[in-house]
């Protein structure tokens, strides 16, 4: 049988945010590289402790929304002025201010939308997924910090001993599906 | 709630097509009648752009809201079926830090979106009566106007429910009377606006020099509908007043009466401007009473109905409060908040 590709991780268990971030500090201090540190819920002050840029969704939702800007300008001119030209009241076909609202909401429905589809995309999140990693309490109040053992420079008993330095409550070596 | 209430609000337009399998219908898509395109100039296919956007981002919002929630669900959840489901929803969530970064940027985005579309989608529906010609409705001031009433309905309402859900789910240490009283403010402030509303509208109708609004207006105050009129006035304008009262803001009986006060009377507002400003326009002889037929009140009832019936259910199966941001305020994990005492 031919078993999944593996990456094996240690789990540094912490039981307060507090000692989680001093923790997260001081390993970046050391140059310790971690895969990621998982929390109940986000903790101010961790991307930076972890070296994270700030996410470039904003950027992409400017984007969307000017699609949808786009995508109602050209349908709504293209429906009144070539595809079925009516006449209204003798008003003139291309009544723009008559077509604000309507570029205004698509505007938001695919900055909306296009931004709710690209963060699941960028995370990977679907329906069916499993969770990376599994521990105990750990979407109730454990903090995690996760390190990949199987990198070239990684020293795993200096990082135990670290960890257990810096208040974590519980150490596990796990594997998961790389 | 806002899901609920435009799932219910959304079928009565459906009801009023007289032909609802055809609803399809008010989106523009190429099709082989022409091709026959919606109205782009008129303010009802505005609705369908400004109401259905509000609701899917609002969906989108109230989704994404959750997801941290439902995995926290899921992890605790007991029993195969309950498991699945929640795994199903939750998107294999696992609270990552850099998921997290994410997350809040998009929340920020959704809620600096959001913040808008409920300014555009009440301006928009208040389009519907004010690019029309009935004296009562033809004025310019009603996109504040109901924006500043749909404020104040809504924190009624969310009042009215928040005050029902936080006793029945022992959520008193969550949602504390500080919250409830913010929102009695609140109330208090957009109350006001909806009262400044009515006295300029009938400032306007006078000033305006135009006979048949200032009919409409003066029908409005001592005509056949006086009741509904004046009902409307105290349960929007003068009942709030009360909140001006520290003891009244923090006694929650008091505050539940009031909040149904005032949905009452936002409900004789829509009263008002609808079936009054019908009921008397520039023909005296299609001039006529209403009284609403047993099916009618038949479906006012349905969709309190349906409104409850959605919100009881989420309550059962979903987290009513947003679990991940209150821990990450009440110092959760800490020792001294365990007994319900905020620090």
């Amino acid at each position: 049988m031919i078993s999944a590709p593996v990456k094996k991780i240690l789990l540094g268990i912490f039981d307060s945010e507090k000692t989680l971030l001093t923790a997260a500090k001081n390993f970046r201090e050391k140059g310790v590289k971690f895969f990621d540190i998982y929390t109940p819920y986000p903790v101010h002050g961790l991307d930076h402790a972890m070296g994270l840029a700030p996410s470039r969704l904003p950027q992409f939702t400017f984007a969307a929304g000017a699609l949808g800007l786009l995508v109602s300008i050209l349908l709504q001119g293209y429906v009144n002025l070539i595809s079925w030209p009516m006449n209204i009241g003798g008003k003139p076909n291309n009544a723009w201010p008559a077509f604000v609202p309507v570029c205004f909401e698509l505007t938001v429905l695919f900055g909306g939308v296009l931004t709710f589809l690209a963060f699941l995309a960028r995370c990977k999140l679907f329906p069916g997924k499993r969770p990376v990693i599994s521990v105990p309490r750990l979407t109730d109040d454990r903090f995690v910090i996760v390190f990949a053992t199987g990198e070239k420079d990684f020293k795993l008993e200096e990082t135990v001993s670290l960890l257990k330095q810096n208040g974590a409550m519980e150490i596990i070596e796990n594997e998961v599906p790389a | 709630m806002t899901i609920f209430a435009v799932m219910c609000a959304g079928l009565f337009p459906l009801i009023h097509m007289g032909r609802p399998w055809l609803a399809f219908f008010v989106f523009p898509y190429p099709n082989q009648r022409g091709s026959l395109w919606v109205n782009f100039r008129s303010p009802l296919l505005w609705d369908v752009f400004a109401i259905g956007t509000y609701f899917t981002i609002s969906l989108v919002f109230w989704y994404v809201g959750l997801i941290p929630d439902i995995a926290s669900v899921r992890d605790r959840a007991k029993g195969k079926i309950r498991k699945f489901i929640y795994s199903l929803l939750s998107l294999g969530w696992d609270g990552s830090n850099r998921t997290w970064l994410r997350y809040e940027s998009l929340c920020l985005v959704l809620a600096g979106l959001s913040t808008p579309l409920v300014l555009s989608v009440h301006s928009v529906v208040s389009f519907d009566f004010a690019t029309s010609v009935i004296p009562g409705w033809h004025t310019t001031i009603f996109p504040p106007y109901f924006v500043a009433g749909a404020i104040f309905s809504g924190f009624a309402m969310v009042l009215t429910l928040l005050i029902i859900t936080r006793k029945a789910l022992n959520l008193e240490h969550y949602i504390t009377l500080n919250h409830l009283e913010a929102m009695c403010k609140v109330i208090i402030l957009t109350g006001s606006m909806v009262g400044l509303a009515y006295g300029t509208e009938f400032f306007i109708a006078w000033y305006s020099g135009n006979e048949y609004e200032r009919f409409a207006f003066i029908n409005r105050a001592t005509g056949n509908y006086a009741w509904a009129y004046w009902t409307m006035v105290s349960c929007n304008v003068i009942f709030p007043q009360l909140f001006w009262i520290k003891a009244v803001r923090r006694n929650i009986p008091a505050m539940f009466a009031l909040s149904i006060i005032v949905n009452i009377g936002m409900w004789f507002e829509r009263f008002v401007i609808i079936t009054i400003s019908l009921s008397k326009d520039f023909l005296p002889s299609s001039w006529a009473n209403y009284s609403p037929t047993f099916i009618e009140v038949g479906t006012l009832i349905g969709s309190f109905g349906l409104f409850f019936t959605c919100f009881i259910l989420f309550a059962r199966v979903l987290p009513v409060v947003a679990m991940a941001e209150v821990k990450s305020v009440l110092g959760f994990g800490r020792k001294k908040v365990q007994g319900g005492a905020h620090d």
